[in-house]
């Protein structure tokens, strides 16, 4: 098994790619603790698959202090730190407001910022550590109307990778991010129509939405062994989607 | 000995195989369960790399290739479907270096260089796509460098032949997407191989430059160069169905080297 006892703190993890990660983990050896600022959720996911969990707010510190705490407290030590809770309101920037900004990247750049700073000092005392945040294609490569906080906050992560990448090196603390395409997730699911999905899949070279697994796939391998020599950077898990010219581009939501 | 037999039932064919990146990814493909053609222009070491894992009696077998001659490379590929029947991983890692300044830079140099580094890899895909659009999990994986995504002083030849590596990558996956074959590359860094000889005597890790600037300083942010099991991890996960939903992707395997570029 890949992650043999090492402990995994998946933040975001309630449901979607922080599921399918913390469920390929824990298939791979991994004491995984799940952190979600939905607790209901959450602590019904994590007694499903019979692990820890800690409800987090990751934009708070307290929270992801507190989150940090939770794994070292059951686990003892920390070897992985995924951060994988993002919001993604769709709001045209003419109309977002002050305060709907701010939340965007108050969860997820923030977020990572604070998840990382909370995990540091473990892993510094470790002299090891791995950490994978969820970035998106949606900011660093490409984007779309609405996406304008969103996409703001997702390249903000990419470069927060490369700043962590350096100064952690130091510590033996690699830090890389992945950066999902369309995944189905339930959430996405519900939220899109058939013919959405099926012009979607026209436009990606591999001809079909990603799955979550897919996403758990590349976290597990940025989180293994394998990816010793890995930091800095960032695995695009998206069918190949970015690569030809798109033809999906609407100016109002469905 | 297999592990997770992640590359169970899958052959493979590897270029510049006899030693470095290109033998610790043969290396790592047998132990995961796969039938592998190693290749090589030298076919010294690359018989005596060969010899060895035969001796523990691992599924390989050696072809000499020159990669910048498609008469060659079909041999290759014809010898790997003779003795296996299938072919589903194909990783181009063969390539010449050149650090030849702009002004003493010949055309014939000029030719070599892109003829072995990125000629050779659109070879051996249109030599192996034929059968790879025939795998459950076809994957090509091309070895690229950093170099190929900075400028770089004197490696005019080099880094545009893997620049182009890097490009011909992304086309390869929108081209050969729909028949089911992903295509990636990898962009190592300080790799300790037989190429990072400075004119073939000094190994450029070795030198006090390099310990200062990217050890002492942290230029180098992991503080140490890579080996080559460093790159055919990631390698293996290109290969395999964890990354069934990656295609295109320059997968950069540097120590952190180039965020601090």
């Amino acid at each position: 098994m890949r992650l043999e006892d090492r402990v995994a703190l998946v933040i975001g993890a309630a449901r979607g790619i922080g599921l399918a990660i913390a469920e390929r983990f824990i298939e791979e050896g991994a004491k995984v603790i799940l952190a979600d600022s939905d607790e209901a959720a959450g602590a019904a996911t994590a007694a499903r698959l019979g692990c820890g969990f800690v409800r987090a707010d990751i934009a708070i510190k307290a929270d992801a202090e507190r989150a940090v705490a939770a794994a070292l407290e059951r686990h003892g030590r920390l070897d992985i730190l995924v951060q994988n809770a993002g919001i993604f309101p769709w709001t045209l920037i003419e109309n977002i407001e002050p305060e709907e900004w701010d939340r965007v990247l108050a969860v997820n750049l923030k977020g990572t910022y604070l998840a990382a700073r909370a995990a540091l000092p473990a892993m510094k005392a470790q002299r090891s550590g791995r950490m994978i945040f969820t970035s998106s294609i949606t900011g660093p490569r490409v984007s779309s109307p609405g996406h304008g906080h969103y996409s703001a906050s997702k390249a903000g992560i990419n470069g927060f990778i490369r700043a962590a990448a350096i100064e952690f090196a130091r510590h033996r603390i690699t830090v890389n991010g992945v950066e999902p395409g369309n995944i189905l997730t339930e959430g996405v699911k519900a939220a899109r129509t058939a013919e959405f999905f099926q012009s979607m899949e026209r436009m990606i070279p591999l001809g079909r939405l990603g799955a979550p697994r897919d996403v758990a796939n590349a976290v597990l391998f940025l989180a293994s062994d394998e990816a010793a020599y890995i930091t800095g950077t960032t695995i695009l898990v998206d069918g190949g989607q970015t690569l030809p010219e798109g033809a999906d581009f609407r100016l109002e939501p469905e | 000995m297999t592990r997770q037999g992640r590359l169970q039932d899958r052959v493979a064919l590897i270029t510049g195989a006899a030693r470095g990146i290109g033998l610790a990814t043969a290396r790592a493909f047998l132990e995961e369960g796969a039938r592998v053609t190693l290749c090589d222009i030298d076919e010294a070491p690359l018989q005596a790399a060969v010899a060895d894992l035969l001796r523990a009696r691992l599924p390989v077998q050696a072809v000499p290739v020159d990669v910048s001659d498609r008469a060659s490379i079909a041999s290759a590929v014809a010898a790997t479907i003779a003795a296996w029947g299938q072919l589903d991983v194909l990783v181009s890692n063969a390539a010449i270096t050149d650090d030849t300044p702009l002004g003493a830079i010949s055309p014939e140099q000029w030719r070599r260089v892109l003829g072995v580094n990125l000629d050779g890899v659109l070879f051996c895909a249109q030599a192996a796509v034929p059968h790879l659009r025939h795998s459950r999990n076809g994957s090509i994986i091309n070895i690229a460098s950093i170099q190929g995504l900075r400028g770089q002083p004197d490696a005019m030849a080099y880094a545009t032949a893997k620049a182009g590596v890097v490009n011909l990558t992304r086309c390869m996956a929108v081209d050969f997407g729909p028949l089911g074959i992903r295509a990636n590359a990898i962009a190592p860094g300080f790799i300790d191989t037989r190429m990072a000889l400075m004119h073939g005597s000094v190994h450029e890790h070795q030198t006090e430059w390099f310990k200062d600037v990217y050890i002492k300083y942290g230029r180098l942010p992991l503080r140490r160069p890579g080996r080559p099991e460093d790159v055919a991890g990631p390698i293996l996960f290109l290969a395999s169905d964890d990354s069934r939903y990656v295609t295109g992707q320059v997968l950069v395997v540097d120590g952190g080297l180039t965020c601090t570029y």
